[in-house]
């Protein structure tokens, strides 16, 4: 008798390491997710707090920040040195950075920068959470998902007993999969992301692009596709956005051609990139940088697409184009390796052609970074001249904006107006 | 008589030390207290990692605080500190309804630790300036601090940002130190 009590509080203990260890995991994933890699407040990277009632990843000044504000606003946990409960986790989970800049960050001014020092973003964050200064008029509050995970586990734990009753060896343990994930119950404010499946067949890329290019300027609420493992991409499809944005799904991404991505960058005009070398012109922009490798990917744009389009290296590219000062930054930031090959910065000009086939690999998720990474720095630095044309009338949700890239195909023709719009809207 | 000369003594031949060990749950203002006592002002705090400790002058005594973080998962290190406490801050944000129960299952855990059997007992019911906050009375009664034997103690309702009620709990705490 008395054994069997101990078994069941071995059982008890057994289940609520597991449920703990499931809470870590996908708390890991999340931030693994391109949409969680920044703080939401001041963008600085490998954010490893979180406020869970709001539903964001913070630095841990801005978790100090928050704080501040008090528990009715904010509920501030640390991801590693806090426990949490399954509810707070898929809190994090429905709403996560990029839709929570698109609530709370909906009426932003247009050549808003993020403030850097101490007091300036205190008062930002106030009047963002606080105040919600500048949140969408349309968000109402979804109440907290009501989730059950225990019964998961359990059913697991009687799934792999019966198993190892069979097999001896010991099985790596179920809650850490993902995708096991319940869909939270409860009406998720964002409408199913992955709209359209039916486009796999036109190449996507430009639409993807931009739209990510684009609605990261925007702060909206689309997330970025990056390459995962596979579990990733159910939690993905699970998620939803506020806008009815359309965003390629894995499938399509895979689909996507090389030669389309080529298109895109040779019709973009040579002189868009030098400006961006401009000596003159990079201080005040990079001034504006907190900590992102901006300049880097700036910096690697043509290099990159260039020597390939044209199947050789082209001379003029190694080294005099591009300023030192450029290839320079690269490498003092610390910890801003990117994953791929695309990004190998100027001891790679020699070895390029040997990249190549790395490269074009990679080309695919690098050019999605950039692109990206664009977006955010775009809107971090906030030069008025840097500016979208349409940037005002994209700016309430984005919506205007990512319908217009979302019904773009990119055959011959469109792809050479896609091309020169883009660039047009991105290199003034 | 015992008592002037002895005082008379101390202001002569030096301070009372007093060793504080300042714990709660995360958030509930512990930095922000130890900063306020220490400086005066209302530094920009982040979450404690570890701990900070800092000497603070009151009364010709020498209080000297440790304050230590108070993730759920660095709780476990407040252990380290217990020895030789002759008092503990314990910090509570009134504002929080929803942890009532964790503080107070924290707070008894700590107590029965050997090492903190002499300790008193200073709570300070902080963030009294929120909306919503719980009075030193109601707290008193979700922490059970009644029921606490053998144990002097004294809750204290106090606001660190504006400096609200600290000195006041320094003042139960000297007195404390004097009665030894």
């Amino acid at each position: 008798m008395l054994c069997q009590t101990k078994v069941q509080m071995y059982q008890t203990l057994d289940k609520a390491k597991q449920l703990q260890d499931k809470c870590q995991s996908v708390l890991n994933s999340l931030l693994r997710d391109e949409d969680n890699k920044y703080c939401v407040d001041c963008d600085s990277k490998g954010p490893r707090w979180a406020s869970w009632n709001i539903g964001v990843f913070l630095c841990i000044r801005c978790a100090g920040i928050h704080r501040n504000l008090g528990v009715h606003i904010s509920k501030v946990k640390s991801v590693n040195l806090d426990s949490w409960t399954p509810e707070q986790v898929v809190s994090l989970q429905q709403m996560g950075n990029s839709r929570a800049r698109a609530v709370y960050e909906a009426n932003l001014p247009d050549n808003f920068r993020r403030p850097q020092n101490d007091s300036n973003l205190e008062s930002f964050i106030r009047s963002k959470y606080e105040h919600k200064k500048y949140i969408a008029r349309e968000w109402v509050p979804v109440p907290l998902p009501k989730v059950n995970w225990e019964k998961e586990i359990e059913e697991e734990m009687e799934k792999q007993k019966r198993k190892s009753k069979t097999i001896v060896e010991k099985k790596p343990l179920p809650s850490v999969e993902v995708p096991q994930l319940p869909k939270p119950k409860t009406a998720s404010p964002k409408p199913n992301r992955i709209v359209n499946t039916e486009k796999v067949d036109n190449d996507l890329l430009i639409t993807q692009n931009g739209e990510d290019t684009f609605s990261s300027f925007l702060s909206s609420a689309p997330k970025q596709e990056e390459k995962k493992e596979a579990p990733k991409a159910d939690i993905k499809s699970e998620e939803e956005s506020f806008f009815n944005q359309t965003l390629p799904t894995e499938k399509e991404k895979v689909q996507l051609s090389k030669d389309s991505i080529m298109k895109l960058y040779s019709t973009m005009p040579m002189t868009n990139f030098n400006q961006f070398h401009n000596p003159l012109g990079q201080p005040a922009y990079q001034a504006n940088i907190p900590v992102q490798n901006t300049f880097q990917n700036y910096g690697c744009f043509p290099q990159q697409a260039y020597p390939i389009q044209n199947g050789v290296m082209m001379p003029q590219y190694s080294g005099q184009q591009f300023p030192n000062q450029c290839v320079g930054q690269q490498f003092p930031l610390p910890n801003q390796m990117q994953v791929s090959v695309g990004h190998m910065p100027h001891p790679g000009y020699q070895g390029q052609q040997n990249q190549f086939t790395n490269f074009q690999n990679n080309i695919q998720m690098s050019m999605t970074n950039q692109l990206s990474q664009f977006g955010q720095n775009y809107q971090s630095a906030a030069q008025p001249n840097y500016h979208l044309q349409n940037h005002a009338n994209a700016f309430p949700g984005g919506q205007n904006l990512q319908q217009q890239f979302g019904k773009m195909n990119l055959n011959g023709q469109t792809s050479n107006g896609t091309a020169s719009s883009l660039g047009a809207n991105i290199w003034p | 008589m015992g008592l002037t000369i002895s005082s008379v003594l101390t202001r002569l031949f030096g301070k009372k030390q007093m060793r504080i060990l300042m714990v709660g749950l995360d958030a509930a203002g512990k930095t922000t207290i130890l900063y306020k006592l220490k400086l005066g002002e209302v530094v920009t705090t982040i979450p404690t990692i570890g701990f900070n400790v800092e000497t603070v002058e009151y009364k010709n005594i020498s209080f000297t605080v440790w304050d230590v973080g108070g993730q759920n998962k660095i709780r476990k290190l407040w252990r380290h500190y217990y020895q030789n406490t002759d008092g503990l801050i314990f910090v509570i944000d009134s504002n929080d309804r929803d942890r009532n129960s964790e503080a107070s299952t924290e707070l008894h855990n700590i107590l029965e630790d050997d090492y903190l059997k002499d300790a008193v007992l200073l709570v300070f019911a902080n963030k009294q300036d929120l909306p919503n906050a719980m009075s030193a009375a109601e707290l008193t009664d979700k922490l059970d601090l009644n029921k606490l034997s053998n144990r002097s103690w004294y809750i204290q309702a106090t606001c660190a940002t504006q400096g609200d009620g600290l000195y006041e709990g320094l003042d139960w705490l000297s007195n404390e130190l004097a009665n030894k």
